[in-house]
């Protein structure tokens, strides 16, 4: 049958039993819009988390020991967990250090980041060469302690014993001042970091650089406050305060650190070294268990966003599977009873040389079009939906940057795609009812 | 085109009733060009006859051939090519899709053809005007009356050029004054193009326009002689075309010969 006379006829059917119509593909509606507003929400989440990943700093793989220690022991009892390791137990130090770390923990958080430093400086030395690919294998001890501005209240506050290289795998940037600088380890200077919220909560907004803290017993003079960078694997930095890794370990007597950053080259790259990472530490440190230790890294959390909204995502695209299977059901019979309705139409049309295929063609056309009509309408809701979804995700997570939804042209051809499937396939019995009826009963159907 | 039945049969067998043989053993010659009137009681199997003429229904039996094609054998997609290509209707009621427009109504068998749009809008237009309905061309048939209708019907069934021409009761619902208009019309066309008419009708006055009546009584053709009184009304026929020999030596020569 000729297109064009074929799509006025449709285009007239549609127009006709407008409520009917719309009735029946309310399930089209409702499953194409649950479909394109999670699948936007999602991918606008997923777009965010990747901004706020880039700006943390890219392919970092973060190594830390998690090695469960009893917080409820007493100090004494702490032991240092068994171990292959050649190196001298700094015991008192150990146990001074966990000892003020359960005293000043107490936030949650921020008390199991801090659990004792347990990589000695050999294991530093074996992921270097272990790991020759690594851009980058900085240390990082981790220390909870009072500290407090000259003539100032103390405040319990997280030093970070760091190196030149930690600021550049977490890309941060100085606001104000400098960085650490190698000489500063080399000569264990005392000299401090601050990151940008620990700076106003100490010193107020103004001329940081160039002050004095007091921590560990000592003064630390400021050299440089970092921009603001929000949270990242559990720190938040902007309340940290950098100090050098020399120094750190000379003021607290200890020689162990917490943890290891590590820059990837690439960024398939950083998911291999954590891999790697798990397979070559856990033999050198005599452990049993991978959960032990713990490995970021920000392709991993990518994965897991992935796999949790994968969960939400496979919820939804059910419902809308089951929606769209009703609404097939319900077109399904609405074309039956349109069939009926108009079997001396379909004689009429056989009688003036109509074959079965053009018939078939005819209905099969009817209801895709009702279908694709629904999918339109769907997309739209899907769109309407997606902004209010995002809207409440971005106010529950008190988010100043919005949580957008992202509307990719793919999801839509997906709908579109679905509701002409769905069409297809609840317009094939009803079609074929229609093709196979004789041309003179057809005509004489009253 | 020639039209011959050998013994023909058509059996209905409605589910949970006794068989009903409609049509039992029908055979029948039309020449060419030939109109031919079926007449009969109701229910004698016309209606029947006509569907297995124009390839509508399948008779059970027999052999039905169409020019040199033996058209009971094809498929029903090539049944249903060849009444896009050979075939017009007439019926009673008329027939047409009553939501499309006139013109639409009447190039619809042409969309089962691969004309351009632009021939098959002219084809249409020519086909109304040829009926005298061009000014009604945009008019839904609920908008026309029974005789426009049925001269939509003609100008539908005329479009396709057919060689043959299936009426059953074309003047029924009308009045006598339209019917003769219809009539005049449809032999009118049909005797200019060469058409083979078959129609089945109640009505002598009707008949009368045929050059052979054929009377039908339980599925079996009874007589087959030509109209008892021409019709004065008659337009010029072809008789000299219609003299050729017949099987049914009751037809020697055209009816305007008498």
């Amino acid at each position: 049958m000729d297109a064009l006379y074929t799509a006025g006829a449709l285009l007239r059917e549609l127009n006709t039993n407008r409520l009917r119509r719309l009735l029946s593909i309310l399930g089209v509606i409702i499953g194409t819009g649950a479909v394109i507003s999670t699948l936007a929400v999602v991918e606008g989440g997923r777009r965010q988390l990747a901004a706020h990943l880039e700006k943390l700093g890219v392919n970092l793989v973060y190594l830390e020991d998690t090695y469960e220690h009893d917080a409820a022991a007493e100090p004494g009892d702490l032991e240092r967990p068994g171990t292959a390791l050649n190196m001298p137990v700094e015991e008192e130090a150990l146990k001074a250090a966990f000892k003020e770390s359960v005293m000043l923990g107490g936030h949650g958080l921020e008390r199991a980041v801090v659990r004792p430093p347990t990589l000695a400086p050999d294991d530093i030395a074996f992921l270097r060469r272990r790991f020759p690919e690594a851009e980058h294998v900085e240390p990082q001890m981790l220390h909870w302690t009072r500290i407090g501005p000259v003539a100032g209240k103390p405040i319990g506050a997280l030093l970070e014993g760091s190196t030149p290289g930690g600021a550049v795998v977490r890309r941060l940037r100085v606001a104000a001042g400098r960085y650490l600088c190698p000489l500063d380890l080399t000569d264990a200077r005392r000299v401090c970091v601050l990151g940008a919220a620990m700076a106003g909560k100490l010193f107020g907004a103004t001329d940081v650089v160039g002050r004095e803290l007091s921590a560990l017993g000592a003064r630390w003079t400021v050299v440089g406050v970092l921009e603001p960078k929000g949270s990242m694997m559990r720190f938040d930095y902007d309340k940290l305060i950098v100090m050098p890794l020399t120094t750190l370990q000379e003021r607290t007597g200890l020689s162990l650190v917490n943890g290891v950053l590590i820059g990837a080259r690439g960024t398939g790259a950083a998911l291999r070294l954590r891999r790697d990472l798990l397979d070559a530490v856990l033999p050198r440190l005599n452990r049993r268990k991978p959960d032990e230790f713990q490995v970021f890294c920000q392709d991993e959390l990518m994965e897991q966003y992935e796999e949790t909204l994968g969960t939400f995502k496979i919820l939804m695209v059910a419902i809308a599977a089951f929606s769209l299977l009703v609404s097939g059901i319900g077109i399904m019979n609405i074309m039956l009873v349109s069939v009926r309705e108009r079997t001396r139409e379909i004689g009429i049309w056989k009688a003036v040389g109509a074959a079965d295929g053009d018939v078939l063609a005819y209905f099969l056309g009817e209801s895709m079009l009702t279908c694709l009509l629904g999918g339109t309408l769907g997309v739209l809701l899907g769109v309407f939906l997606g902004a209010q979804v995002s809207g409440i995700i971005a106010g529950a997570m008190a988010e100043t940057s919005g949580w957008v939804p992202v509307f990719r042209i793919e999801f839509v051809l997906l709908s579109f795609g679905t509701a002409a499937l769905v069409g297809l396939l609840s317009g094939l019995f009803p079609a074929v009812v229609a093709a196979r009826l004789e041309p003179l009963e057809a005509l004489r159907y009253e | 085109m020639q039209i011959e039945l050998s013994d023909i049969h058509k059996t209905y067998r409605p589910s949970g009733e006794a068989p009903v043989r409609a049509v039992r053993g029908v055979d029948l010659r039309i020449r060419p060009g030939e109109r031919v009137a079926l007449m009969g009681p109701s229910g004698c199997g016309k209606t029947t006859l006509l569907s297995i003429l124009g390839l509508l229904a399948r008779p059970t039996g027999g052999l039905y051939r169409l020019g040199e094609t033996d058209v009971s054998a094809l498929s029903r997609t090539e049944q249903a090519r060849c009444r896009a290509r050979s075939i017009g209707f007439v019926f009673q009621s008329y027939n047409l899709l009553p939501r499309e427009r006139a013109w639409r109504n009447v190039v619809l068998p042409l969309t089962f053809r691969p004309d351009t749009r632009r021939v098959r809008r002219e084809k249409a237009m020519q086909a109304l005007d040829a009926v005298g309905l061009a000014h009604r061309a945009r008019h839904v048939p609920a908008q026309m009356s029974g005789g426009e209708q049925q001269r939509v019907a003609i100008a539908r069934a005329l479009i396709v050029e057919p060689s043959l021409l299936i009426a059953d009761e074309p003047t029924g619902n009308l009045d006598s004054a339209s019917g003769r208009q219809v009539m005049e019309l449809l032999s009118g066309i049909a005797n200019s193009n060469g058409i083979t008419i078959v129609m089945a009708t109640h009505d002598p006055a009707t008949a009368a326009y045929a050059d052979r009546i054929v009377h039908m009584r339980d599925g079996v053709l009874v007589t087959d002689s030509p109209p008892a009184s021409p019709a004065a009304s008659r337009p010029p026929g072809r008789a000299s075309e219609a003299g050729g020999p017949s099987r049914q030596d009751t037809y020697p020569n055209g009816p305007q010969a008498g």
